[in-house]
């Protein structure tokens, strides 16, 4: 059976997909959409954002020249029109103003928070008790979106509303150089959340306005608001444990709350990622010794129940990759016990101080890739196991350009001598590091050359066969496809394109 | 207009469909705003791609449904259910533009080669329809091993109309087609491509695999931070 190429197989794979998503019946989940509450109404700048390319893409459906310029008018006019009202509409957060009473829930009625917390040396009176998350404001001062509100400001002249900061701080709403990943990472955080309950109260005023906890309660807003979670874990964040302000507070009470719980360090430690991914390990050891013929499916699914037990998200590339790193820290491991003879805890300590170094030694699995290349190579992984022991890499990064000698011999040799080294000074090892990075150097340079040189030789000895080819090959489909032909066509339009407009740019006519 | 008294979805989407068919695109806009539809296909299909595409790829995809649905109607062709057109159109258009759009740059990528950074030429592209093409055909070639006629007839309609760019293919157009009944094409519809699928693995076509490490390649996302 001849197979496939990735990239056919891949684009098959689409194809199915396709056919799939088109002939879906979607029926239910139509219905889904058209029940949404209205919290999931965008904002007056996004509700504009979407009409304008809403209104450019029609126009430029729109066949005739006259009716395209008088419809643009009237486009442009309705959507001046919905942009107003939806600024209009009272979005179903927080009331600005009132204060906002705690309530009773499960048995706890509000009460005052004893011992009396202090927050930067100064004692302030705090009640607890009850409020639902909906009546809270995310604080619209808040100096860890400081940037943003002030870009918001001068785009639009105005604060952001509610639902905006909301939709800042989901990263739902695009600001100018704000990179796209989630920067205020409310997804983990509602996934920790909705797996272990909010354990530490955020604090309001009197008023309701959010003096510590901004990421907590837009996090719990995203429970409220995204399918991801179940029913349960929504009616959980529907109500929150706050602690408030009492009538007596000042501002100097807001200010030492401020103060204290976003400037001082509460040294809390996380633990290492080391531990956290031996967990992980072992839960998916459990989990394959129980079924060990499970199918490609089935894995998958084990890695998703996995993740979403250590509250990972829908997503299993953390499960993969914690997965992946444990199996090297564990080779790691076995070689410098078992063969090298080291001491079990000095070798556990190193696995974890270099526990990164292991994600980038397992990526790259096709062949001339790092992972494959030491999966073939015993005697290179033990050489890098060596250097990586012994403190020899400056950095991860450096990982990561081992692929360029797994065939150099010259390189290898240098690394050779460098794992030889028994360093006991830092000048000693800073000199051992730069004989690393000498041998990785020189990896890279042979790479480049190979590159430049085989994209020249490719394309000499292809252009040498083309016109070597009788022109009765080209009418013979049983010698070359007509889809081949084809495909050849494109390519040389596109070198012809290249080589009109970039390198070799049309002379200007000139002007008499 | 007073976004408070829309209160009738069903009753503005139709209204939307009727100013698409009268081929007034301000009436359409208006109406479909009413609905509140738009507000919540973003939503939506945001979430799904979340990650993967901005708001503003989203919105696009959005828009180019909308622009979409206008012209088929204007022309007088015909759209079973305006919201399923455009959920399907707008996942169709978010499915490949997540494909072909650059990945973003991480630092690492960065401190590599340039090279090996991974860009979508127009070279690509090409070779990207060329490989569609090229599915397709394989896909043709493999519908007589697939079953019996009527379980081929749905099969081969089903890639007429990824051929044709077709959005939305209800079972009843699918029915109206082959001549057979909408029941029958329901129950041969997932039962063609579930054997599409495995006559493709069998002809070489790694489809088990690709999936699996779809799942595994996505961007990795950093440790849950304490709270």
């Amino acid at each position: 059976m001849k197979q496939a190429s990735d990239e056919l197989s891949l684009e098959f794979n689409r194809l199915i997909e396709r056919a799939e998503q088109i002939s879906a019946d979607v029926g239910d989940e139509v219905e889904e959409i058209l029940a949404l509450d209205d919290t999931h109404l965008l904002s007056a700048v996004e509700v504009k954002d979407l009409l304008d390319k809403v209104v450019k893409a029609v126009e430029r459906r729109i066949a005739v020249v006259g009716d395209r310029k008088r419809m643009a008018t009237k486009l442009q006019a309705l959507v001046d029109e919905l942009v107003q009202a939806r600024e209009k509409i009272a979005l179903p957060l927080a009331a600005e103003n009132g204060n906002v009473e705690l309530i009773e829930m499960k048995g706890i009625k509000p009460r005052p928070v004893k011992p009396t917390p202090v927050f930067h040396t100064r004692e302030v009176p705090l009640m607890e008790g009850y409020v639902r998350t909906r009546d809270i404001n995310l604080w619209d001062s808040n100096e860890r979106i400081e940037i943003h509100l002030q870009q918001f400001n001068r785009k639009h002249g105005r604060k952001p509303n509610p639902q905006e900061l909301l939709d800042i701080m989901f990263c739902h709403l695009k600001l100018d150089g704000v990179p796209e990943e989630d920067q205020f990472k409310i997804p983990p955080l509602a996934r920790s959340i909705a797996a272990n309950g909010l354990r530490k109260p955020p604090i309001i005023s009197r008023t309701g306005k959010l003096l510590d906890g901004n990421r907590r309660v837009a996090a719990c807003y995203y429970i409220l608001t995204s399918d991801e979670f179940s029913i349960e874990q929504k009616q959980r964040v529907e109500y929150i444990m706050m602690w408030q302000l009492t009538e007596h507070s000042d501002s100097e009470d807001e200010d030492a709350i401020i103060v204290s719980l976003n400037f001082e360090d509460d040294h809390k430690q996380k633990w290492p990622e080391y531990v956290k991914a031996r967990k992980v390990y072992e839960q998916w050891e459990a989990a394959i010794a129980t079924d060990p013929n499970a199918s490609p499916r089935r894995l998958l699914e084990i890695r998703r129940e996995i993740s979403k037990r250590f509250a990972l998200g829908p997503d299993v590339a953390d499960v993969t990759r914690y997965i992946k790193m444990v199996t090297g820290a564990n080779e790691f491991e076995d070689y410098h016990i078992a063969t090298k003879k080291r001491d079990r805890y000095e070798v556990k300590h190193k696995a974890s101080e270099y526990f990164q170094y292991f994600d980038e030694l397992a990526k790259g699995e096709s062949p001339g890739k790092l992972a494959y290349e030491l999966g073939k190579k015993e005697e290179f992984k033990h050489l890098v196991f060596e250097l990586l022991y012994t403190d020899k890499f400056k950095n991860w990064k450096q990982i990561r350009d081992l692929r360029f000698i797994v065939d150099n011999d010259e390189a290898r040799g240098i690394l050779n001598d460098a794992a030889a080294v028994n360093w006991r000074t830092k000048e000693e090892l800073e000199d051992v590091q730069e004989k690393v990075e000498d041998a990785l150097a020189m990896g890279r340079t042979k790479q480049a050359e190979q590159r430049l040189l085989g994209k020249n030789t490719r394309i000499e000895t292809f252009v040498h066969w083309l016109l070597d080819l009788p022109i009765g090959a080209f009418q013979d489909p049983n010698q070359i496809k007509p889809e081949n032909i084809r495909r050849l066509h494109n390519a040389l339009k596109f070198v012809d394109n290249i080589i009109g407009q970039q390198l070799f740019p049309a002379p200007e006519v000139e002007r008499e | 207009m007073d976004e408070a008294t829309t209160k009738d979805p069903c009753g503005e989407l139709e209204r939307a469909a009727q100013a698409a068919r009268a081929g007034d695109p301000v009436e359409m806009v208006r109406s479909l705003y009413a609905s509140r539809i738009l507000d919540k296909l973003a939503f939506r299909i945001h979430r799904e791609y979340f990650g993967k595409l901005t708001k503003e790829d989203i919105d696009e995809c959005l828009a180019e449904a909308v622009a979409d649905a206008f012209q088929t109607l204007s022309r007088g062709e015909p759209i079973n259910f305006l919201v399923a057109y455009l959920l399907k159109a707008t996942r169709n258009m978010a499915c490949d533009l997540a494909i072909i759009k650059p990945e973003p740059m991480s630092d690492e990528l960065a401190d590599g080669l340039a090279a090996d950074l991974p860009r979508r030429t127009i070279a690509e592209r090409h070779i990207r329809d060329d490989l569609r093409v090229a599915a397709l055909a394989h896909a043709r070639r493999l519908l007589p091993l697939i079953g019996q006629e009527n379980i081929r007839r749905v099969m081969e309609v089903i890639l007429d109309a990824i051929e044709q760019g077709v959005v939305d293919l209800t079972d009843a157009r699918i029915a109206e087609l082959t001549d057979l009944s909408e029941e029958t094409v329901r129950r041969l519809k997932n039962r063609a491509l579930q054997r599409l699928r495995h006559q493709a693995e069998l002809a070489g076509f790694d489809l088990n695999q690709y999936q699996v490490l779809d799942e595994d390649d996505r961007p990795f996302i950093s440790d849950n931070e304490e709270i």
